[in-house]
């Protein structure tokens, strides 16, 4: 694909070299009119029509019209193509109001179709290596869900039903020993185990506001939720620890779904700018083109 | 029937006590001693026409005799297994233009029997059949827990002997009792078997009744190797009950070929060429009854066997018939030399051997490196298939950068096609793995397969609804509940594209592959680089 837009490329700037040395510019310093002119527009105009045309081959992705790889590849290329075509056709001259949106339009299509292509190349190995437990992408909700019940059960039965009311010292306890913790990078701090309480009070302080999705929650961060965590196994009893370990887990568990949430909006937002600015694109040139073929014609 | 598959109450009926037990002729020879062992454990049942008496697809634990009136054995409906998508609407007609028309699958041939479990087998037309006095249906369910194959419908106001387990076990020892079976068998089954083999069909009336007459019917126990490879051939089988594995030694190991079922014959080959055995054949235990660790005694896999000096004699005047023989031995010739193409000598690492990446004759890998996660392989696998379901759930373990999704890896060694009460699920010629129309949805294959890769579906995605059902069994006036049916990855095998997953992926992520070449190739197979 690479080679015959190379080779389209490399001719489209040729042709347009020696028809330069042989004939002068319109007046405004566009040859849109001109025969190679208007050839380098409409094939701008029918490669944006065969760009558009890939989000409806993605509608019957069996159809047997060309692998969608090829589809994709052509898209690329061909579409860095038609920016040069565009350019060879305004002879690189931003004209009227209309033809400046086009151009703004067009740059920012490309701009955020490469944009794309980097994610593409990027975010699926970021996905690969930092979340080991990826699920798909509509199984988010319902893993939160499962995750937190996991928890809330993990609870129940290590440390019985939470009453928060009642365990006010607890909290500040937990805090203090927390912070201790945290400064001392996890070390080991002296405490009176507490037990059941502890559990309850750390669950209704730390994992629920992390289970609700709180911004912020302590236990988003996994250094400050190692420490938390360090600092609640000082407070409860060895048999404890393993429940613990337990909810430890399921915290990073949930963080690799988080994470993977935030990279695939971020591996799928630029589309929200892309395929708007495209149509615009398409829908623009295609008035472009009628309005020239009807009040400008070709010499 | 529906998810939890409920056991049959055994509650109804009249308890039978041992002296009226032995007035029936099957109970005439057996031990009263042994009868006293199982008090309670035979029951006599008395159903009015119109009665459902078991439901395909139903957990069942008992076996039940005929002992007056009749009643119809039928799978109640038949479910078109997806296939590459019918033009819908100017669209999918336009689709027609760029060769979305279907290839031509095989069907199954109209005269094809399904095997039940009872002592008759169902025609592939209409999928039903009567059964009388002295009939036996449900032994399967009764010795192995098998899902019940069919469902039975009294036909008539009749009265049925209900048998658990411990007492048909006895009851297989009484010599009566198996000489009636195997006269029922030969009666109302041997014949079909017999024409159900294609090399048979030339032969005439006469000499396929010569050939009945020369089968011996002879039973071994699960487990035991019927014959092996090298072995002089001296017979050949067709199975009565249960199923046999085929298996072939080749330089990597030891590799799987076939499961056989009720029905489908073995060993003819090597009588033909006068040539050793080139397969082991092994009889197989029921699965249900081997995960279920129950204490019992191994099932006995029941055969016919034909001499080869019957065989010989028999086929001599039918060039035909060694005409098609020579071609159902090449056949096999040919796919026992693909599958010696993709044994490898290397030794697999062990994450490759636990997730069993190497069964995979056409692993399906999902390159997460490249993968964007847009869906389109299931979006495009559920807009391949009639029924808009996808075989493809992009979701599974990963090795190395490759995540192993849910789909069909055609398994060297198929295990989900052992157990299926109904014969419905098969391997075609190319390897696919296959669910014909009339399975049962009772979900034997999908516990079968390791590796999830065969899931059930409730009824609703196909589009049937219980209106459907009931027209079609409309003439026992009883609707059947079922409710899921067993849906897998036939890799596209009617799309002239190949499979629509790989097809429509757009970054090259996807692809379909042979695991042992593909793993050795990029060094894999025996490096274990599992730290992902």
């Amino acid at each position: 694909m690479i080679r015959v837009v190379l080779v389209l490329g490399g001719a489209a700037i040729l042709l347009y070299l020696w028809e330069g040395s042989s004939r002068a510019a319109d007046s405004d310093g566009s040859r849109g009119a001109t025969l190679l002119g208007l050839t380098f527009g409409g094939g701008a105009l029918a490669i944006m029509l065969f760009c558009a045309a890939l989000s409806l081959k993605r509608r019957v992705p069996h159809w047997r019209i060309g692998r969608a790889q090829t589809w994709l590849r052509g898209h690329i290329w061909l579409g860095l193509l038609s920016v040069l075509l565009v350019a060879l056709h305004s002879a690189f001259h931003a004209g009227g109001a209309l033809t400046l949106t086009l151009w703004i339009l067009l740059l920012a299509v490309t701009a955020s179709g490469l944009f794309g292509v980097l994610l593409q190349q990027f975010i699926p190995r970021l996905l690969l290596h930092a979340v080991p437990e990826e699920t798909l992408a509509q199984q988010l909700d319902r893993q939160f869900t499962n995750l937190r019940k996991i928890g809330e059960q993990i609870v129940a039965e290590t440390a019985g039903t939470a009453d928060p009311e009642s365990l006010g010292r607890t909290t500040q306890l937990v805090q203090e020993v927390a912070a201790a913790a945290y400064a001392t990078s996890g070390a080991q701090t002296a405490a009176a185990p507490l037990g059941p309480e502890a559990m309850r009070r750390f669950y209704h302080d730390y994992l629920v506001p992390f289970f609700r999705g709180t911004p912020m929650a302590p236990l988003l961060s996994r250094r400050r939720a190692d420490s938390l965590f360090a600092a609640l196994r000082t407070m409860t009893t060895p048999e404890q620890h393993p429940h613990i370990d337990e909810l430890a887990e399921l915290c990073e568990r949930r963080r690799q779904l988080l994470r993977q949430r935030r990279l695939m909006r971020i591996l799928f937002a630029w589309l929200l700018i892309h395929v708007p600015l495209s149509w615009g694109l398409l829908a623009l040139s295609i008035v472009h083109a009628a309005v020239a073929l009807r009040f400008g014609g070709a010499s | 029937m529906g998810k939890s598959m409920p056991l049959a109450t055994f509650s109804e009926g009249r308890l039978m006590a041992p002296e009226e037990l032995r007035q029936i002729d099957i109970f005439a020879d057996v031990d009263e001693k042994s009868l006293l062992k199982y008090p309670g454990a035979v029951r006599k049942r008395t159903f009015e026409a119109g009665e459902v008496i078991c439901r395909e697809g139903e957990g069942g634990t008992s076996a039940f005799f005929i002992v007056s009136g009749s009643a119809r054995v039928f799978i109640g409906r038949r479910l078109d297994p997806g296939r590459a998508r019918k033009p819908r609407g100017f669209i999918a007609r336009v689709g027609e233009l760029f060769g979305q028309r279907p290839l031509d699958r095989p069907r199954h041939a109209p005269g094809k029997l399904v095997p039940i479990d009872a002592t008759v087998d169902l025609k592939y037309g209409d999928l039903a059949a009567t059964l009388g006095p002295g009939d036996v249906f449900g032994e399967m369910s009764c010795l192995n827990l098998a899902p019940r194959s069919a469902t039975v419908v009294a036909e008539g106001d009749c009265e049925m002997i209900e048998i658990l387990r411990n007492v048909y076990e006895v009851l297989q020892r009484s010599k009566t009792f198996k000489a009636l079976m195997d006269q029922k068998y030969r009666e109302r089954a041997l014949d079909n078997h017999l024409r159900n083999v294609p090399v048979f069909e030339p032969l005439d009336p006469a000499a396929l009744l010569e050939l009945k007459n020369a089968c011996e019917l002879v039973s071994v126990e699960a487990g035991a190797v019927i014959f092996a490879e090298g072995d002089t051939a001296d017979a050949m089988y067709v199975i009565r009950v249960g199923q046999v594995r085929v298996s072939k030694k080749f330089p990597g190991g030891e590799r799987q070929l076939a499961y056989l079922t009720r029905g489908d014959h073995f060993g003819e080959t090597g009588l033909l060429r006068n040539a050793p055995r080139n397969a082991t054949c092994t009889a197989v235990d029921h699965p249900i009854a081997e995960a279920g660790g129950r204490k019992r005694r191994p099932a006995r896999v029941e055969l016919v066997k034909i001499s080869s000096d019957a065989f010989e004699r028999i086929i001599r005047g039918y060039p035909e018939v060694i005409r098609r023989l020579e071609e159902a031995a090449q056949k096999r010739v040919l796919s026992q030399v693909r599958a010696a193409l993709t044994i490898l000598p290397s030794v697999p690492s062990k994450k490759v051997e636990d997730l069993g990446l190497l069964q995979g004759q056409n692993l399906m890998l999902i390159d997460l490196e490249k993968c964007t996660r847009c869906d389109q392989c299931a979006t495009a696998c559920s807009e391949a298939h009639d029924d808009g379901i996808s075989r493809l759930i992009r979701e599974g373990p990963r090795y190395d950068r490759f995540l192993v999704p849910s789909s069909c890896r055609m398994c060297m060694d198929p295990v989900c096609m052992i157990g299926c009460p109904v014969g419905s699920i098969r391997r075609t010629e190319d390897l696919n793995i296959f669910i014909e129309d009339w399975c049962v949805g009772c979900g034997v294959c999908a516990k079968q397969c390791p590796y999830n890769s065969i899931q059930l579906h409730p009824l609703e995605s196909f589009g049937v609804e219980v209106s459907d059902q009931a027209r079609r069994v409309a003439e026992t006036g009883e609707v059947v509940e079922v409710t899921e049916r067993a849906v897998v990855c036939d890799q596209c095998s009617t799309l002239p594209t190949g499979p629509a997953c790989v097809y429509a992926c757009p970054h090259d992520a996807a692809m379909r592959v042979n695991a042992r070449q593909f793993l050795h190739g990029a060094g894999l197979a025996g490096d274990d680089r599992s730290a992902l």
